[in-house]
């Protein structure tokens, strides 16, 4: 599942989570898939998130770690090292 | 460049042709220092793209206040004056900011999350307050970029060949850093200290008076910021956290981890938070 906003929102995509309005109400339930209509539907309740079924694109593991090396090449002293390794299991942790 | 010079100019900057109108507007109410916030909420709710933006601020993962604030005095209440303030501005540098410098829109709403993040950790009183610091933190970057749009430009652009930090070479260039600027200004606008410390003080934290921990949780929150790479400061280096920082805050491997972990979904989907208004 992951969040989109409703400008990214596209007619096909499967909602994930019910959709809610102002008031509480359930507006759209989970399970079923956007339509134009719908969408331009949401857009005037002034919803901006919806959840929708599918992964996150996210870019080659490899890479992000190659950025973090060239981004932390100034730090070292432990305190920053620290968060650097910190950092890194974290990233593990949305690739796994 | 003279550091006396900057300022003269940095000071004038309502007189700046390249000035949004709402952001003049918006400068002429917060600047009064005895402006209620009842004159605020009415200026806002005349105008309904910052209406707009204020609830979208407010219902956005940035804050997370349980249930949706659906009317500006609702959400001026919850804030509080001076957090109002600073959201004002933050929300009307928005378009500035995406026009001029892609990418520190993303950082300095992350650097709000983060900063939201800790304070809350850290039990401190009003966590939307130093959450706006995180916001406005590089606003000094905005008021250089419009002041000194070429010059700025070519600054931000040598980063890479000198290998070195932004503020570093701004310092060099300008004799101050877009920390003191926005710092300059923020006074200049009577924001209260409790912001302008964290402004001023979020590359040197030690410097810092009356509100040391607001300002090393706005110096934290930068870097993780910056490492976390959400968004552009225009550094392409993670600078050291200051030891007296980790002092105050004291903060243990697995916390960072937790600070991370926390603050990766509000980071990842908020860039985009008013892109559906254009």
């Amino acid at each position: 599942m992951i969040k989109i906003s409703i400008d990214k929102a596209k007619p096909g995509m499967k909602i994930a989570r019910d959709i809610v309005n102002e008031a509480g109400m359930v507006v759209i339930t989970a399970g079923k898939e956007l339509t134009d209509a719908l969408i331009e539907k949401l857009s005037i309740m002034n919803i901006d998130f919806v959840y929708v079924e599918g992964q996150k694109e996210m870019p080659p593991k490899e890479e992000v770690f190659e950025e973090i090396e060239k981004r932390f090449k100034k730090a070292t002293d432990s305190y920053t090292l620290l968060i650097k390794k910190a950092l890194k299991t974290h990233i593990e942790e949305l690739y796994k | 460049m003279n550091a006396q010079e900057v300022i003269a100019r940095i000071e004038k900057i309502e007189a700046l042709p390249t000035i949004p109108p709402i952001l003049r507007k918006i400068l002429s109410v917060i600047e009064d220092p005895k402006v209620s916030l009842q004159k605020i909420t009415e200026f806002v709710s005349s105008d309904p793209t910052l209406t707009a933006r204020i609830l979208k601020m407010v219902n956005s993962p940035v804050y997370g206040f349980p249930g949706r604030i659906s009317s500006v005095s609702h959400a001026m209440v919850i804030l509080g004056l001076n957090a109002v303030k600073g959201l004002l501005l933050g929300v009307s540098v928005f378009e500035i900011m995406q026009k001029n410098m892609i990418g520190l829109w993303e950082h300095s709403l992350s650097t709000a999350i983060f900063a939201r993040i800790i304070a809350i950790r850290k039990e401190l009183q009003s966590p939307e307050e130093i959450s706006i610091g995180g916001l406005l933190h590089d606003i000094g970057k905005v008021i250089l970029m419009m002041s000194f749009k070429d010059e700025y430009l070519k600054l931000i652009e040598s980063v890479q060949e000198k290998d070195d930090f932004l503020y570093e070479i701004e310092k060099q260039y300008f004799g101050l850093t877009h920390a003191e600027v926005g710092g300059i200004i923020a006074k200049k606008w009577h924001f209260p200290l409790k912001l302008i410390e964290p402004m001023m003080y979020h590359h040197k934290p030690k410097l810092s008076e009356k509100f040391q921990v607001e300002t090393a949780i706005v110096h934290l929150s930068n870097i993780l910021a910056m490492a976390r790479g959400v968004g552009y400061s225009g550094e392409i280096f993670v600078p050291s956290v200051h030891p007296f920082v980790w002092e105050i805050l004291n903060l243990k491997e697995e916390e960072i981890l937790d600070i991370f972990r926390e603050a990766e979904e509000p980071i990842t989907t908020s860039g985009e938070i008013f892109l559906s208004d254009e």
